[in-house]
């Protein structure tokens, strides 16, 4: 059995979590809401003794990943590589923008930037990440390098091209 | 991806700071002899700072009211909540009376704070990163400089001159603040070490000084009313609330 306390103590970093993974402050309000609702009702399932972050952030991503399946099936949109670097190409023209980790983050496929933000920012190793995920180890290191060499391109791909534009 | 998968795992596990002492020790030889290997390690890092301080804010908000973990509450326990919040608006009414102008503001006002600390330390991670392109007008073109972020501004900008704490001006950049444009200044002393003056238009108010979040990146903050100043740098808080007294003397000379 899990106590509201230990739920509790993980809200802020759900919180924070949630928030770069949408990008979206009511989205991820949202998100952690559903997270919590789902993770009482099935707190008889939680191992004693267990950690309950990991727990909390696998419960997360299946909250995620139906919300995004199902916005999908509304959706008929299609993003592929090319046009999320021709959205690429946008930032870079708009300056301090392209730098943003939040605009660029927003630009990566959902399961790399899921992987790329609960090894960066919530510290997770990468056997809960694996856990939380539902993936082998290899095909989360296969994303974080995917996820990880996308975003520099994206933050640090800027400085080639701004030369560029200063000479026309 | 040029380097073997085993390189590819063990840079990131690296980076993760995932690896045992010998086996990083190993692989900090590795880049040694490969810089671009070394390149990445830097990027991804950057990344995972700049990560940290545009998110780490959330962890300090308050959690909103619709975010609990029980579900369930009894009706005692609504109608007690009920008759805590009346008491409360009672007493916040009380309060605001006594302090009628003093921290009316307080929520708007800490938003807008952080806001502008995150706004500072991002630019700082950011630019002071850079070698070629740190800066868009150079210090040694100073008043063309000054001239120029203070039309765009719309308020005197002073390059403060900071040689007793062994800095010199670089030069400044124009950036997108939230209400309307912002200004980095950025400094760096004789050991390469650097530091930032981000400016930004204040809301009208004076604020005194204060110090952000503990971060790796420190920063000392207050307005003129006129400006609201940050100043970002690796420093230990007392060399920085030197220099921002500094600055915060210099600029009440502006006139």
């Amino acid at each position: 059995m899990l106590s509201n306390a230990a739920v509790g103590d993980q809200i802020p970093s759900l919180r924070r979590y949630a928030r770069a993974l949408t990008g979206n402050r009511e989205a991820a309000d949202d998100l952690v809401q559903d997270t919590l609702e789902r993770a009482l009702a099935r707190s008889a399932l939680f191992r004693p003794g267990g950690n309950p972050r990991p727990w909390l952030f696998t419960i997360m991503h299946n909250v995620f990943v139906n919300q995004v399946r199902s916005a999908a099936s509304r959706r008929t949109v299609h993003l592929d590589l090319d046009s999320m670097d021709a959205a690429g190409q946008d930032l870079a023209h708009q300056g301090l923008a392209v730098r943003d980790i939040e605009r660029a983050l927003a630009l990566l496929p959902a399961e790399q930037r899921e992987v790329v933000l609960l090894v960066g920012l919530e510290a997770l190793s990468y056997a809960d990440t694996a856990k939380v995920v539902g993936v082998p180890v290899g095909t989360v290191m296969s994303r974080l390098s995917r996820g990880r060499e996308r975003l520099r391109g994206l933050i640090d791909g800027a400085q080639e091209t701004a030369p560029l534009k200063a000479i026309k | 991806m040029s380097t073997a998968p085993s390189h590819e795992a063990l840079l990131h596990a690296y980076v993760d700071d995932q690896l045992a002492p010998t086996e990083r020790a190993h692989f900090e030889r590795y880049l040694v002899e490969h810089p671009l290997a070394d390149e990445r390690v830097a990027s991804y890092r950057r990344q995972r700072e700049l990560m940290r301080i545009a998110f780490d804010a959330v962890l300090h908000e308050p959690v909103p009211e619709r975010i609990h973990v029980g579900r369930h509450r009894s009706r005692f326990a609504a109608t007690w909540r009920a008759a805590a919040a009346l008491a409360w608006i009672a007493f916040g009414g009380a309060l605001g009376w006594l302090l009628r102008g003093e921290f009316a503001t307080l929520p708007a006002q800490r938003a807008a704070e952080t806001e502008l600390v995150q706004r500072a330390r991002m630019a700082h991670v950011i630019y002071t990163a850079e070698n070629r392109r740190a800066v868009e007008v150079a210090a040694s073109q100073e008043q063309d400089m000054i001239r120029w972020l203070s039309k765009r501004m719309n308020a005197a900008v002073r390059v403060p001159n900071l040689t007793e704490f062994g800095f010199q001006a670089l030069g400044g950049r124009l950036l997108p603040g939230d209400h309307g444009p912002a200004c980095q200044i950025m400094y760096q002393n004789a050991a390469g070490k650097r530091l930032t003056i981000y400016l930004a238009r204040a809301d009208g108010a004076a604020r005194p000084v204060r110090f952000g979040d503990e971060d790796k990146v420190h920063v000392v903050f207050w307005s003129d009313g006129t400006l609201a100043f940050a100043v970002s740098g690796e420093l230990s808080n007392d060399e920085l609330a030197r220099i921002a007294a500094a600055v915060a003397r210099d600029s009440r000379t502006r006139g």
